[in-house]
């Protein structure tokens, strides 16, 4: 990593026919290989699982979630112990997203503005406000290798005048997230690409975005729900308008087929909870899609979840044992998510 | 199986066990506990997280309530549990209940035992019991009994449980000549009889005449995390009538959540064995187990002298709870002087993040640090049963009782 910049980003391999590259981005807490999928550990953990073990599926790098860090243990507590990686003993890099999506996803009464979003503190009640400039706050306090700004997300089946506000409001709030930024030499800060399924907004927003000195990028407001058809052509177009010698992490995705047609189409970086979150209900994701283990139909399926898994969990267990402990031992979470986390992680190479 | 006893302190034993059938090369040094795995995995601790913790009891402890629901998969499976489970390493023992649930009181019956199921209540006849056993293949059990007493048992409620245990007893002897996967099993026998003394000399008596390899004392209580509270003193002299009245030469069991002062005292009386119910029951509350019992404190990492002070202090609550809002911003680890993973790695502010926003995590590394405190605790009673200094190690934890004033009421009392 030559001179002040917290990121560079280096491709090894391109292809011929996609738009797919593989490359090594050097954060200042590690070197990743993308494309990569993200594990989310919302609250500074991952599902029942020590960094260490996280480090053996080949984690290089994990997500936390800003509003939910901001509020337990918060930012002063972050900050008293050094920053998140201090905090959970995890060495490797770490990603913060906003606060700003989960707001608006969890919370019933969050109110956009042009100063921020507006909302109701789960606690107490009392009225609170998350600016761009909170949230960056908040995250140099996290200390992640990489911060998000916050943005003006609306839903990717919204139509009419909102989509194009909150496009140019997203702008707006790049450069308000880039000023207060008090550690660019160690956390990067990365845009996020809105517009809806508009393409001439989203065109917009890549390139005015594209003119600001930043380390990389990021394609959000999409994944929620839209068509299929529609979701591609939005990625694809937002890829062709972004620099090709940066990351791009397109946001919320996903599933497995997702991931492969999306870095055909020149993203680098993913995420999404549902690995893990699915582990917790007894689901262990396969090739042919998902094995709900709590199933009568594995109690004598003396074969491993996926025997083309490297995994502890497949190497050493039956899909019949796994039926009889999961949802009901807790044991069991953690022996799903390993191998949810470590399907997801070795299918996006 | 045989019990070999090396040194005897008051009633206490240094014991030697061997030729447990399949496992005839291990040799296990009692008193011991088991390493308690509901199922048939520690809780919360995949295999590679059990590995790193030290000193892992032999005996892995199965009770059959979560595997009644499966026994046609098991039957089918046709190897056992252990190697279902994957732990082919360890000694399987089984249990009639989970020592770490309180079990519902007033559902056996003459005909047969209830045990409770994620699906509900399953009666359990002796031929049932045994069928499930056969499936499971253990290479210790214990005989199906009628344990559902408690210190407010009405008599005749106490002398029912005594004979229906006999019962239970004596068609599980006859029903095991007749299973051939249990051919290599010891089944242990469970002396039964609430708070009635004469009922437990009874059933002391009487179980010793049976082909058990093993006794097991029950019908103290109902079991489950309030019995971590329960100080040993209240049943002390009930233990020992019934010791008094099983032979010397085989292993004695007293199951439940006992915390380590109740562990010593139970070792003095004469148990051999224990289960490691204490440690998970501690953890699903949040809190870690903190007995300081070396006579001199281990070498802190830090060696600061301040430290070494409020380690002291902390000492002297034997629990830490961390759910309290003071670990909020403590970034020392549970206990400085402790080896485990969790602490040589994690800190309390960290652990009491994970148990404030009810992540997964927070147990386990509870789990495996108070696994490790109690299966250190055990080496350290081995010790002081081959040196003969028992009495200074209760007193010692005693010292540290002073804070916890039910506890401390309880045991001067004796």
């Amino acid at each position: 990593m030559a001179g002040s910049r917290a990121l560079s980003f280096k491709i090894i391999a391109e292809c011929s026919t996609t738009k797919a590259r593989a490359s090594h981005m050097s954060l200042p807490h590690q070197v990743v290989d993308t494309p990569v999928f993200m594990p989310v550990g919302t609250q500074g953990t991952l599902k029942g699982l020590v960094p260490e073990q996280l480090e053996e599926i080949g984690c290089q790098i994990i997500l936390g979630n800003t509003y939910h860090l901001g509020n337990r243990p918060g930012p002063d507590l972050l900050e008293k112990a050094n920053g998140l990686h201090s905090f959970m003993n995890w060495n490797r890099a770490l990603l913060t997203d906003s606060g700003g999506f989960q707001m608006v996803s969890l919370l019933k009464l969050a109110q956009i503005t042009e100063e921020g979003v507006k909302f109701q503190s789960p606690h107490d009640g009392t009225e609170m406000l998350l600016t761009p400039e909170r949230s960056i706050e908040i995250q140099n306090s996290i200390g992640a290798d990489i911060i998000m700004q916050l943005d003006d997300v609306v839903h990717s089946t919204t139509t009419g005048p909102r989509v194009e506000e909150a496009m140019y409001r997203s702008i707006r709030w790049l450069d308000r997230c880039l000023e207060a930024h008090k550690r660019s030499h160690d956390q990067n800060l990365f845009p996020i690409v809105q517009g809806g399924l508009n393409p001439e907004l989203r065109k917009i927003c890549a390139i005015e975005m594209t003119k600001r000195d930043v380390p990389g990028f990021a394609i959000g407001g999409l994944s929620g729900g839209e068509e299929k058809s529609h979701f591609w052509r939005m990625v694809t177009l937002s890829t062709d308008h972004l620099p090709r010698d940066k990351p791009i992490y397109l946001m919320g995705v996903g599933f497995a087929v997702d991931l492969v047609v999306c870095v055909a189409l020149g993203c680098d970086m993913f995420d999404c909870v549902f690995p893990t979150r699915t582990a917790r209900f007894g689901s262990a994701l396969v090739p042919t899609g998902q094995l709900h283990l709590k199933n009568k139909e594995f109690s004598c399926d003396f074969g491993p979840i996926d025997d083309t898994c490297p995994c502890s969990t497949c190497k050493t267990f039956t899909r019949a044992y796994m039926h009889t402990i999961v949802t009901v031992q807790s044991t069991s979470c953690s022996l799903l998510t390993i191998h949810n986390v470590t399907y997801q992680v070795s299918t996006t190479p | 199986m045989k019990l070999t006893i090396k040194t005897v302190s008051g009633n206490a034993r240094l014991g030697v066990i061997s030729g447990m059938g399949r496992h005839s090369s291990q040799i296990l040094n009692t008193p011991m506990c088991l390493l308690y795995t509901p199922g048939g995995c520690a809780p919360y601790l995949s295999k590679d997280m059990l590995q790193k913790v030290l000193n892992l009891p032999q005996i892995s402890h199965i009770p059959v309530n979560a595997i009644v629901e499966h026994q046609t998969s098991l039957e089918k499976f046709g190897k056992g549990m252990a190697t279902f489970s994957s732990m082919e390493e360890f000694i399987l023992y089984s249990s009639v209940q989970d020592p770490s649930q309180a079990v519902q009181s007033g559902y056996n019956e003459k005909m047969g035992v209830a045990v409770w199921t994620k699906g509900g209540k399953v009666k359990l006849r002796p031929e049932d019991y045994m069928q499930l056993q056969a499936a499971i293949q253990p290479d210790i059990f214990q005989a199906l009994c009628d344990s559902d007493t408690d210190g407010l048992s009405k008599r005749k409620r106490v002398r029912k449980s005594v004979s229906r245990t006999l019962e239970y007893l004596d068609k599980c002897v006859e029903l095991r000549d007749n299973l051939k996967s249990l051919e290599d099993s010891c089944m242990f026998g469970v002396c039964v009889g609430g708070y009635e003394e004469d009922q437990r000399v009874t059933s002391a008596k009487e179980t010793s005449l049976r082909p058990v390899s093993g006794f097991i004392l029950e019908g103290f209580h109902q079991m489950g995390p309030e019995m971590a509270e329960f100080p040993f003193t209240k049943i002390s002299h009930l233990v020992t009538a019934t010791l008094k009245n099983v032979p010397e030469d085989k292993p004695r069991m007293l199951p439940g959540p006992w915390d380590p002062l109740s562990i010593i005292q139970a070792v003095k009386a004469g148990i051999d064995m224990f289960d490691s119910t204490y440690p998970y029951v501690m953890a699903e509350k949040g809190q870690a187990i903190t007995y300081v019992y070396k006579q001199e404190p281990k070498e802190l990492r830090n060696n600061k002298p301040e430290d070494a002070l409020q380690e002291q202090e902390t000492h002297a609550t034997n629990i830490m709870d961390l759910n309290e809002p003071r670990y909020h911003d403590d970034f020392k680890p549970i206990l400085e002087s402790c080896q485990c993973y969790s602490c040589l790695n994690f800190t309390r502010a960290y652990i009491n993040h994970l148990l404030n926003t009810k992540e997964l995590l927070g147990q386990t590394l509870l789990m495996m640090h108070n696994f490790q405190s109690y299966f250190d605790f055990f080496e350290t009673i081995r010790e002081s049963v081959a040196k003969n200094n028992l009495q200074s190690l209760e007193q010692l934890l005693m010292q540290h009782h002073q804070d916890n004033t039910h506890f401390a009421q309880d045991h001067r009392k004796s």
